[in-house]
């Protein structure tokens, strides 16, 4: 390589060269560029082979369906309503329903002593399922599909149905009715009353899309009643409305679940559970094959003989009137021998679901809402409203199922705590009944103060509500602990 | 071409004469000329070159001067010889005279016959200065500024010696380099060698380092690029290439996760600057290597898989690497865009060079022994502990104490840990490479094949074998040139996939930690005894079997149609491919619970496949007298797709059909598939200017785009600009500070993307779940964000480098700050938002820093005796520095805090154990001093009473390596070091001390034993009162301890043979070694490797001692 004498005639020319030269580098270089579409198509990846992509999910009505049978799914798989770590069996605890017996995991709710580090799983896996349903009905709404009006009316009624229990559980939340995370986590706590309001609409919803018939998957009609119809929504919002005390509606939407009567009726208590009963207004079942669902016998009790960590309270068994055939098919014993250290003991469990061994066809459907409780609500709303004969004749309607005679109450109430007692009795560990009446009657305290010496826990009037999870305040700026926590 | 060499020549003499000023007294009478040369060299430093034939023909001198110039004086000398002279350099060449003109017009006319070359370094960049001798002689003469030399008057095969300051010193006869026959029309004036071209010796500036698209050297480099050659690594007897990186290179922090081989490693290059843990990126020839996270093996159920996901690099043999460089900050990673935002690791495997077919043979064998290992208690002193723990606790010897009830025999000792993991197991090693071409084809053959035994009481080993090829070819008018590269490899593993080393961790069993008196894991016949009612060991059963082929394969096609101009095409594609089984055969289980039920089998299949596609153009010229300017532009298109099936049967009829998962009941079969295609594609252009060697700008732009990001968002721009001052080159340096050779100033300032999140983040998904009313199910599978986009590392540092007294001295310190923002991190979510978190990119900002030295120094350097050692440190350092929200403390994992590391924990305050109860004691958020045991205690702890905080980064770590030679002998040493704090066993386990069937450390003889007593270990305790006690040890400062440790990591001695036998033979060399790894290791820390202190309490790494023999033919 040889260079001109003259620096500045060559740098001159060089510059030119690079310039010329780099020009047409960089052009056939980003040419490429210049065609960004072929540059978009080859980062268009395809999508994931083992998933559903966002909206593809309400794209046909079989993957609709499948978006909610995953939701009743993890219902049952997050234990929320069955198992020991379900609401039944944490409110059970909580209250005046069951015993610890040994110190099992969930200590802090038989002692009375929730705090914000402990194990709070009932919280997010309700919302869980609450955004699940959120997701669905947007997907839905949008959509033409010929399922549309069933599965968007099921998860209308879903979501209902989780922030009842939440609200329930919790008080004061964050209503999340969109599935967009970023505005769901600045929510801030909506008073009750609020909650009570979209839980309302969300079923008028679930009314106006569901009809009365149930069906299946397909949308063909079945006598499985493991997906909720319409009057599943109007059996939840006559309980919301005694919940909200408005007595009058209470009792017109009881009143449409006990007229349809070709479809509901009372049964012995022996079939109030199995599969098939007509008591059933929505019932879930065994989501696993040969897994049966997980409740009662099999929490409470293995074989004879034995007990589990937690038995029946001598509060709850010893309100049984003599002669209640609830007693006899409701309630199960096991007789322990005597020990070095205990006296022989007889342990009392709940023994509505008698599954005791993992069955591939379990007996029963997981009954979240059935006929009695409808009555009990009509009965309550009308003896609020005056109707005192009407309540009785609700109520003597429960009593008689159960082999008893008709009601001794007679004044508004004498009627409402008989009532009241026979709900602990006829609802007993079922989904928290016992808790969420006592509060809403205004019972609670009376009942946990005289409770917590025996528990050996103590009581004050925030406990009424539980706390939530000290990783979502930090999450959420806008969100508070439950006041005394 | 050929021209231009003499026109230099020219000029050079033209101009020689100015430095003739030299006082030369000459007395002479009819000495010969020779005896006249010597005169003048002796007087004026000068040397003659001539032709001794020559000399013949010349005429006896007799002269008088008096301090004349040298220049008169060889008028003098030569006024009456048949020869002319002319100087060159410090040279004195003589020609013979042709005609009589002046010697100045001889010159031009005709210039001396003779001999010229020209000696370059690898890169062909010309040396200066170089020293051309001829064996045997004192003639010698220097390279010129374009490295070219002259010989005149050579005319014959002489033998030369080249000798460089930092190079090796090349010894070659004339026409071993071959005068090139193209040279023949000149033959009866010139014979050109070819290029002579000196390897980096002893100095480390002129390494070669391989970089994107090209190499460099630490001369002239911008960034921070430092490199480990094959001769470094070949040291190590390790079958990963990662273990023989350690402590190597500073910046880079590597931990082997577990002794098992095939394990896994974490690389962690400078600090973290992300809130996920981010691996750099690993490119092999050019091509993307999967090593940058765990492989999708399978997970085991009842025992964790001890590997840990492995790591792709142990499927690639050590010995076909030629280099490995390491790519940190901005300037040196902006090439890779947002590929190398968290670091490049470039692995280059062995070519085959030029030269007569060489055959090469390495063979080691030797030994493997587990590491660290913890001390247990014997018999005596773990029933001693026991009896202690219950009469602490005042309870009685009940039916469940086995250990002290007479059930199990008190008088039994076993060592669990010896007889499980106390075992020698073999390690051989063989590898065979074929090598040589000319010029134009140059060609590479290998073969390799390794067997590691298990060190475990089990059967099973790790069997690696594979071969590899290289070919290259080049144009006669070396336009075109072509380097074709083939990797191909099968790894057997059937080692028991468990690790039965003493955890103390509840995820995994810790065999080791059996009652030491507990009865034999195994029956006489040799089957698992399972009278215990449970067999710790019982895994040794599970059938085990994981065989992974590697296929890498890569080009790299050069076009240089003009001076400068380079047209490159490289890319390459690399597959992994797995079939692992695993089965749980019915004797895994107690025979007491078994149902065929719980037979089970998974067979996993897996294929990575990557490829890498690189066209691009680079344009190189001088640009003014002094300046070279380069560009380099071009595209990156990239794939990397994960493909995996797993079929898993379960209830076998019988454990011969555990081979087929099918076999099992239909009912319980499970299969799961997943697809995870990733593309990159990045745009890059380079300006480098290097003026006067002096100066050099170097400015990388790219634009990014990947399939991490949703659409619109998948493009980002980046960019570098790193400058370089070779302050050494400046006169008044040179004149000022002699001494020091070399000294530069360099720094870059860039930004790069980073995009190290999981496919699919910014789509919402839904997967199958568990059927509903017998139909299918979907359930949401993770929230979208398709907001995502690239995070911003903005990337400064500055580095100065110093070379003094020739090259004995080298030093180097790098000083990085990096400053990461708009973080892709996944944000807690609260559960009102139906999930736990969310990835975002958050303005959150970590600023990281440190130091990085390098110290070399060749302490001793004599012709029987060298001694050279390297020294390396890196101090990295991170921060949060800011988070976007007032509830940020404890936000991402609740040990995040403004103004604190990220790499720490937040732990309760320690407070010893107290002397009146022998509890742990704690001191929580309000001052109070106690054991706030959960559910004995009144108050618990609750989260706010995490008051400490400490960093688990390393604050310092680096290696420290020797190399000696005394004449034949060679001893090489490298010490690795690192300071931190880890969680220390007692720290791990799930008890106090005195828990039935689970020993404990012999820490635990200094255990609190009566009142008053001031102990480091809780007292004895059994059931709930020893797990409550332990619960918030566990997570206070108490089980965190100093595990700062220094380590021989490696010691090669070695002795090379010579003789007339081997050459006999026709051995070229030939040498034995002896090399062992991980030796020793000076720490504070008991019980434990201090090196792998995750989680899960693996196994530690083990120790090798081999012997070995490198034969080359």
């Amino acid at each position: 390589m040889s260079f001109g004498c003259n620096d500045k005639v060559f740098i001159h020319q060089t510059l030119c060269r690079v310039r010329r030269l780099s020009a047409v580098l960089l052009s056939l270089v980003l040419s490429p560029l210049l065609f960004t579409a072929g540059c978009k198509k080859y980062l268009t990846v395809p999508p994931p082979v083992d998933q559903v992509v966002g909206n593809g999910a309400f794209a046909s009505d079989s993957s609709a369906a499948a978006v909610l049978n995953g939701i009743y799914t993890q219902l049952l798989l997050d234990n929320l309503f069955q198992g020991n770590m379900g609401i039944g069996y944490d409110a059970g605890l909580y209250t005046d329903e069951l015993q610890s017996l040994v110190l099992p995991s969930d200590q802090n709710f038989y002692a009375d002593a929730l705090n914000a580090n402990a194990y709070l799983q009932l919280w997010p896996d309700l919302y869980q399922e609450i955004y699940a349903s959120n997701l669905a009905i947007e997907g839905l709404t949008s959509s033409s599909l010929t399922m549309r009006d069933q599965l968007l009316g099921e998860a209308y009624f879903l979501r209902a149905f989780l922030y009842f229990y939440l609200t329930n559980l919790f008080g004061p939340i964050p209503i999340a009715i969109q599935s967009d995370v970023e505005t769901t986590n600045r929510l801030a706590r909506s008073p009750q009353a609020d909650v009570y309001q979209q839980i309302i609409a969300d079923l008028k919803q679930a009314q106006s899309l569901l009809d009365n018939f149930y069906h299946d998957q397909d949308g063909a009609l079945t006598d499985n009643r493991g997906r909720p119809n319409r009057m599943a929504a109007t059996a939840l919002l006559s309980r919301v409305y005694l919940y909200t005390q408005d007595w009058a509606n209470a009792d017109a939407q009881a009143g449409l679940v006990i007229g349809a009567a070709s479809s509901y009726e009372l049964v012995p208590p022996a079939l109030t559970f199995l599969t098939g009963s007509k008591e059933t207004i929505w019932g879930m079942e065994s989501v696993l094959a040969g897994v049966t669902l997980l409740r009662d016998a099999q929490v409470y009790y293995t074989f004879p003989g034995t007990h589990k960590a937690v038995c029946l309270d001598s509060a709850l068994f010893s309100v049984f009137e003599p002669g209640d055939a609830r007693w006899t098919n409701w309630v199960g014993v096991s007789h322990v021998a005597a020990t070095a250290t205990q006296p022989a003991t007889d342990y009392y469990f709940a023994y509505k679901y008698k599954d005791t061994a993992l069955s591939p066809s379990p007996a029963g459907t997981i009954s979240l809402l059935r006929l009695a409780e409808v009555y009990l609500i009509r009965a309550e709303a009308r003896a609020q409203q005056g109707d005192l004969a009407g309540a009785a004749s609700d109520l003597n309607g429960i009593r008689a199922r159960a082999s008893l005679g008709g009601t001794t109450a007679a004044t508004q109430s004498e009627l409402l705590a008989a009532i009241a007692h026979e709900r602990q009795v006829e609802l007993f560990l079922e989904e928290g009944h016992r808790f969420f009446d006592l509060r809403r009657t205004g019972q609670l305290d009376a009942v946990m103060t005289r409770m917590a010496p025996v528990k050996g826990s103590s009581w004050s009037a925030y406990k009424q509500w539980w706390p939530i999870p000290i990783a979502d305040i930090q999450a959420d700026a806008n969100l508070t602990q439950t006041p005394g926590y | 071409m050929r021209i231009a060499p003499i026109l230099l020549l020219i000029t050079w003499l033209l101009t020689g004469n100015r430095l003739l000023a030299q006082g030369i007294s000459l007395s002479e009478k009819n000495a010969p000329l020779e005896e006249v040369f010597r005169h003048v060299e002796r007087q004026s430093g000068y040397v003659f070159f001539f032709d001794v034939a020559w000399l013949e023909k010349a005429q006896p001198v007799t002269l008088e001067l008096r301090n004349v110039s040298l220049s008169t004086a060889l008028e003098a000398i030569f006024q009456h010889q048949p020869l002319n002279w002319a100087v060159a350099g410090r040279n004195i060449v003589v020609g013979l005279r042709t005609d009589s003109t002046t010697k100045k017009e001889a010159v031009l006319k005709s210039p001396p016959r003779g001999m010229y070359g020209r000696v370059t370094d690898s890169l062909g960049k010309p040396l200066a200065g170089a020293s051309v001798e001829i064996r045997g002689s004192r003639w010698a003469v220097r390279t010129d500024e374009a490295g070219h030399f002259f010989l005149p008057g050579i005319q014959h095969k002489v033998p030369l010696i080249i000798t460089y300051v930092g190079y090796e010193t090349r010894e070659l006869w004339l026409s071993d380099s071959a005068h090139s026959g193209e040279e023949g029309g000149s033959a009866d004036t010139l014979i050109r060698t070819s290029d002579i071209v000196l390897r980096r010796g002893g100095g480390p500036l002129d390494e070669v380092q391989v970089v994107a698209y090209g190499n460099t050297t630490p001369r002239l480099s911008t960034g921070t690029i430092s490199t480990v050659h094959s001769d470094a690594i070949a040291q190590n007897p390790v079958p990963d290439i990662l273990q023989t990186l350690q402590g190597r290179m500073p910046g880079l922090f590597i931990t082997q996760e577990t002794g098992l081989p095939n394990g896994a490693f974490t690389v962690q290059v400078r600090s973290f600057t992300t809130f996920t843990e981010q691996q750099p990126l690993y490119v092999v020839d050019g091509v993307l290597f999967p090593a940058d996270g765990p492989l999708p093996l399978i997970e085991g159920t009842s025992v964790p898989n001890p590997l840990r996901g492995g790591n792709a690099l142990n499927y690639l043999d050590p010995s076909v690497i030629a280099s490995v460089s390491l790519l940190q900050g901005a300037d040196a990673t902006s090439i890779y865009g947002s590929r190398g935002a968290y670091g490049v690791i470039l692995i280059t495997t062995k070519k085959g060079r030029p030269g007569k077919p060489r055959l090469t043979m390495d063979y080691y064998s030797g030994i493997t022994v587990a590491g660290i290992m913890a001390k247990l208690m014997n018999t005596q002193q773990y029933l001693d502990l026991r009896r202690e723990a219950l009469k602490n606790d005042n309870v009685p010897v009940s039916a469940l104490d086995l250990d002290l009830n007479g059930t199990w025999d008190t008088t039994r000792y076993t060592d669990w840990q010896k007889l499980m993991i106390g075992h020698h197991a073999r390690t051989d090693k063989i590898n065979l490479s074929f090598s040589g071409g000319s010029e134009q084809t140059s060609y590479l053959a290998g073969v390799f094949f390794s067997d590691q035994q298990n060190i475990e009481r089990a059967k099973g080993s790790v069997r690696a074998g594979g071969l590899h090829g290289n070919f290259n070819y080049i144009t006669r008018d070396k336009k075109l040139s072509l380097i074709f590269s083939g990797y191909l490899s099968t790894n057997v593993d059937d080692m028991v996939p468990d690790d039965f080393s003493a955890a103390g961790n509840l995820e995994v069993n810790p065999a080791a930690q059996t009652a030491p008196n507990a009865p034999p894991f195994f029956q006489p016949d040799g089957t698992l005894n399972w009278s215990a009612g449970s067999n710790p060991v019982s895994s040794l059963v599970i059938h085990y079997k994981n065989s992974t082929q590697t296929l890498i394969a890569s080009t790299d096609l050069a076009y240089k149609p003009a001076p400068g101009l380079s047209l490159n095409l490289q890319g390459g594609y690399t597959l992994l491919s797995c079939k692992e089984q695993r089965a749980e055969p019915s004797t895994y289980f107690d025979p007491a619970l078994f149902t065929p039920s719980l037979t089970n089998s998974i067979l996993n299949s897996y294929k990575i496949h990557t490829y890498t596609i690189d066209p691009n153009i680079r344009y190189q010229r001088r640009l003014g007298r002094i300046g070279k300017v380069e560009l380099k532009a071009g595209v990156t298109v990239q794939e990397r797709v994960e493909e995996q099936d797993e079929i898993t049967g379960r209830g076998f009829v019988s454990d011969a059909l555990l081979g087929d998962p099918y076999a099992g009941d239909p009912a319980s079969l499970s299969v799961s598939r997943d697809l995870e295609p990733s593309r990159y594609l990045g745009f890059f252009g380079v300006f480098n200017y290097c003026w006067d060697d002096k100066y050099i700008l170097n400015v990388n732009a790219r634009r990014d785009g990947s399939t991490k990001f949703g659409p619109d968002r998948q493009f980002g721009n980046f960019g570098s600009v790193g400058v370089a001052w070779l302050v050494s080159e400046e006169p008044w340096f040179k004149k000022r500070l002699p001494f020091a050779h070399f000294f530069k100033i360099r720094g870059s300032y860039g930004s790069i993307g980073g995009d190290g999140i999981p496919n699919y983040q910014y789509i919402t998904t839904y997967t199958e779940g568990v059927g509903y009313q017998g139909g299918a199910t979907l359930v949401p599978n993770q929230v979208a964000n398709p907001r995502l986009q690239w995070e911003t590392n903005r990337d400064a540092e500055i580095a100065l480098s110093l070379e003094l007294l020739n090259g004995r001295i080298y030093a180097e310190g790098t000083y990085y700050s990096n400053r990461t923002s708009n973080q892709l991190a996944p944000q807690n979510l609260s559960s009102a938002t139906g999930n736990t978190a969310f990835l975002e990119n958050t303005p959150a900002l970590i600023r990281t820093h440190g130091f990085e030295w390098v110290l070399t120094m060749q302490n001793i350097r004599t012709r029987d005796f060298s001694w050279t050692t390297s020294f390396n440190i890196s101090t990295p350092r991170s921060k949060l520095v800011y988070f976007p929200s007032q509830a940020a403390n404890g936000l991402i994992d609740y040990s995040s805090y403004i103004g604190r590391p990220i790499t720490g924990v937040i732990l309760y305050n320690y407070a010893g154990v107290d002397p009146a109860t022998g509890r742990y004691q704690f001191i929580n958020a309000q001052g109070v001093k106690g054991s706030f045991r959960p559910f004995l205690d009144p108050i618990p702890l609750g989260f706010n009473d995490h008051t400490q905080f400490l960093d688990l980064a390393p604050k310092y770590y680096g290696g420290w390596q020797n190399s000696l030679r005394y004449k034949r002998f060679t001893m090489d040493l490298l010490f690795t070091f690192v300071n931190r704090v880890g969680l220390t066993f007692q720290g791990r386990q799930v008890s106090v001390p005195g828990l039935f069937d689970n020993n404990a450390s012999t820490m635990a003889l200094g255990r609190w034993r009566k009142s008053g007593d001031r102990a480091e270990v809780a007292a004895a305790s059994e059931g709930i009162n020893a797990l409550a006690n332990q619960l918030n040890f566990k997570s206070s400062t108490g089980a965190y301890g100093k595990a700062g440790y220094a380590r021989l990591a490696n010691l090669n001695i070695g002795y090379s043979f010579t003789g007339a036998v081997l050459e006999r033979s026709h051995i070229s060399s030939m040498r034995v070694y002896l090399a062992g790894q991980n030796l020793m290791t000076i720490t504070a820390f008991k019980d434990l490797d201090p090196e792998n202190l995750g989680t899960y309490g693996y196994m530690g790494p083990l120790r090798v001692l081999t012997g070995g023999i490198n034969i080359t033919f």
